[in-house]
């Protein structure tokens, strides 16, 4: 099997066992250039321990990761992350005692690149792309804000804008809006569509969301007991009876299409 | 935060300016000793503060450091005759060295198991210290051995105040070059917090998988933080043993641990100050007991359990949301 050029993601035989349970089960996928992946499944069907894997978090048991070609499989979180992969968690993961400000500093200054030695002092280009990032999200009012006193929306842009700031190739979204209500979700959504339009950034997202996943994915793949049960374009999801039996329900599956047929993830969700 | 540690240095500025009118007052020489004393302890409790509390690695056997600082300065001096100037560089290498050993026993340690690895390396270095009785030198009919054992080391030489100031102003040279070793050790502590180390230290504190995906190298900024803590820590010890003039295993015992641990978490750890106000805190309790020995420790006790009860975050943390309360808008009506 050779590397396609146009994958930037190229996933092989990726497994990871806990004893004799197989979280992750010989999984085969790739992401190419450009597109929005979406990954849904039932809870446990092992959506998160392969953005685990993906970003070095835990090595895998078995199995091989290519990113632009090169064999990145065992390496650590921080490598990973200087090579162009950057991740955000499902839980709030930011850096609490830290202003807005200063959690994005830190991660474009740690995250863009290996810091051998690093300064005293951040340098120009992480403090731009922190005011860069502080724009995108709309998270300008709240520099100041000390990360860990933010309301859960604008948390939530900051844990995206943390993952942005180092200018990743591909980003692996963990729920990037669960918990949040319909105008919300459409705030998340459209710095989701400036990362896509304008930064052309590849873009993984793990999402319970159907109505926003299908309206914002381009391809979807479920997974159920670590092994891949579906994969095909959005519109496709609840044409399939298996995906409708296990994962999406009866409602769930009129959702799917909803959102797949409407023209933005705003529409689907209200 | 470019604001902040202007403001910091500023105070710095301020507070070093201060103390260094003290003498002025013309203190007695008991007063003057003690704030030496005082005045190197929270120099320590600054350094020891970037691991446990701006890091957040809850390294408590960070008196090691001190320690072997300490025992390089006394034991030069004692061997070779050296000045004792000279040997501070090798007691700022000697606390490196013990840091990176505590460094590398705790990479894959969190939390609890870190308090009980570092405490054992301390209580190993004050077991070999005690436990060395054999013979190194025989001066008549007395026998050292080599460290001094639990009696600990003395006569191995001072910093030469006596001979350049005079036996009165002696104290004076003692008082300013501990003083200079808290500015330099708090003056490192604002430069590290406010750089991008400092935001990496309390990243990993935070949320260390979260800073590994952020592209932070846990490893390597866990023996950076001990690293910088290990040689200020160090020096400290140097300087104490040259400005004390003995040196013993008493500074590894559990009582001073838990009296320099007291200074930082009533002042607030992972604060510049906190470490300062501690100091402060305790010296008064300290003085204030001075003639009820046997209540001392019980006041350091009973000290520690309000502030953790009602401060959690100690003094500084308290005055800083004390701050926030203040300017915070509140609702009509």
């Amino acid at each position: 099997m050779t590397h396609s050029p146009q994958h930037l993601l190229e996933v092989r035989g990726l497994t990871k066992a806990y004893g004799a349970m197989k979280a992750t089960n010989d999984l085969s996928f790739h992401v190419d250039r450009g597109e929005v992946l979406g990954i849904g499944g039932p809870n446990g069907a092992g959506k998160t321990t392969l953005f685990d894997l993906l970003s070095g978090v835990t090595p895998p048991t078995a199995g091989r990761i290519l990113f632009e070609g090169a064999d990145i499989t065992g390496l650590g979180a921080s490598a990973i992350c200087h090579l162009g992969i950057s991740r955000t968690f499902q839980l709030n993961a930011v850096f609490n005692s830290q202003t807005v400000a200063d959690n994005l500093k830190t991660c474009a200054y740690f995250g863009s690149e290996k810091r051998l030695v690093p300064g005293l002092n951040y340098d120009r280009r992480s403090e731009i792309r922190a005011a860069e990032v502080l724009d995108l999200t709309g998270l300008t009012d709240y520099a100041d804000v000390m990360a860990g006193a933010l309301p859960v929306l604008q948390l939530k842009l900051l844990m995206i804008g943390c993952a942005i700031v180092s200018h990743p190739k591909l980003l692996l979204l963990d729920e990037p809006v669960g918990g949040l209500n319909p105008a919300e979700i459409e705030t998340c959504a459209a710095v989701f569509r400036q990362l896509r339009d304008f930064h052309g950034t590849t873009i993984v997202v793990i999402e319970h969301v159907m109505s926003f996943m299908t309206a914002f994915a381009d391809r979807i793949m479920i997974l159920h007991h670590g092994a891949k049960l579906h994969e095909g374009a959005a519109g496709s999801l609840a044409d399939n009876p298996e995906v409708v039996d296990v994962f999406l329900g009866v409602s769930g599956a009129a959702d799917s299409r909803k959102g797949a047929q409407a023209e933005e993830v705003g529409n689907a969700t209200s | 935060m470019r604001s902040m540690k202007s403001r910091d240095l500023l105070i710095l500025l301020l507070f070093v300016g201060v103390l260094s009118l003290l003498p002025a007052l013309g203190l007695s020489r008991y007063v003057l000793g003690q704030i030496t004393l005082f005045i190197l302890w929270a120099a320590v409790v600054s350094q020891w503060n970037l691991v446990f509390g701006v890091a957040g690695i809850l390294s408590i056997g960070h008196m090691a450091l001190f320690a072997v600082g300490g025992y390089a300065t006394a034991l030069m001096g004692l061997y070779f005759g050296m000045s004792l100037w000279w040997t501070l560089p090798v007691a700022a290498l000697a606390g490196l060295l013990m840091s990176l050993v505590m460094a590398f026993a705790t990479f894959r340690l969190r939390g609890a198991y870190v308090v009980v690895v570092t405490l054992a390396i301390a209580m190993t270095v004050y077991q070999l210290l005690v436990t060395d009785v054999a013979c190194f030198r025989q001066t008549q009919s007395v026998c050292y051995s080599f460290s001094g054992g639990a009696r600990g080391l003395s006569r191995f030489g001072d910093f030469g105040f006596r001979e350049l100031l005079g036996y009165s102003s002696a104290p004076l040279g003692n008082f300013y070059l501990s003083l200079i070793m808290l500015a330099l050790s708090i003056l490192v502590a604002i430069m590290v917090v406010y750089s991008p180390y400092g935001q990496a230290f309390k990243a990993m504190r935070d949320n260390e998988v979260c800073a590994a995906s952020r592209g932070i190298e846990i490893r390597k900024y866990q023996a950076i933080v001990f690293a910088v803590s290990g040689v200020f820590t160090g020096l400290s010890g140097g300087v104490y043993a040259g400005v004390i003039g003995t040196f013993g295993p008493q500074v590894l015992e559990l009582s001073t641990l838990l009296f320099l641990l007291s200074m930082m978490v009533v002042g607030g750890r992972g604060t510049i100050w906190g470490p300062v106000v501690g100091t402060i805190v305790l010296a008064l309790i300290d003085e204030g007991f001075r003639d009820l020995a046997a209540w001392r420790n019980t006041a350091y006790a009973a000290v520690l359990s309000i502030i953790l009860l009602t401060l959690p975050e100690g003094l500084m943390g308290g005055f800083a949301s004390l701050r926030k309360w203040a300017l915070s808008p509140r609702k009509e009506g």
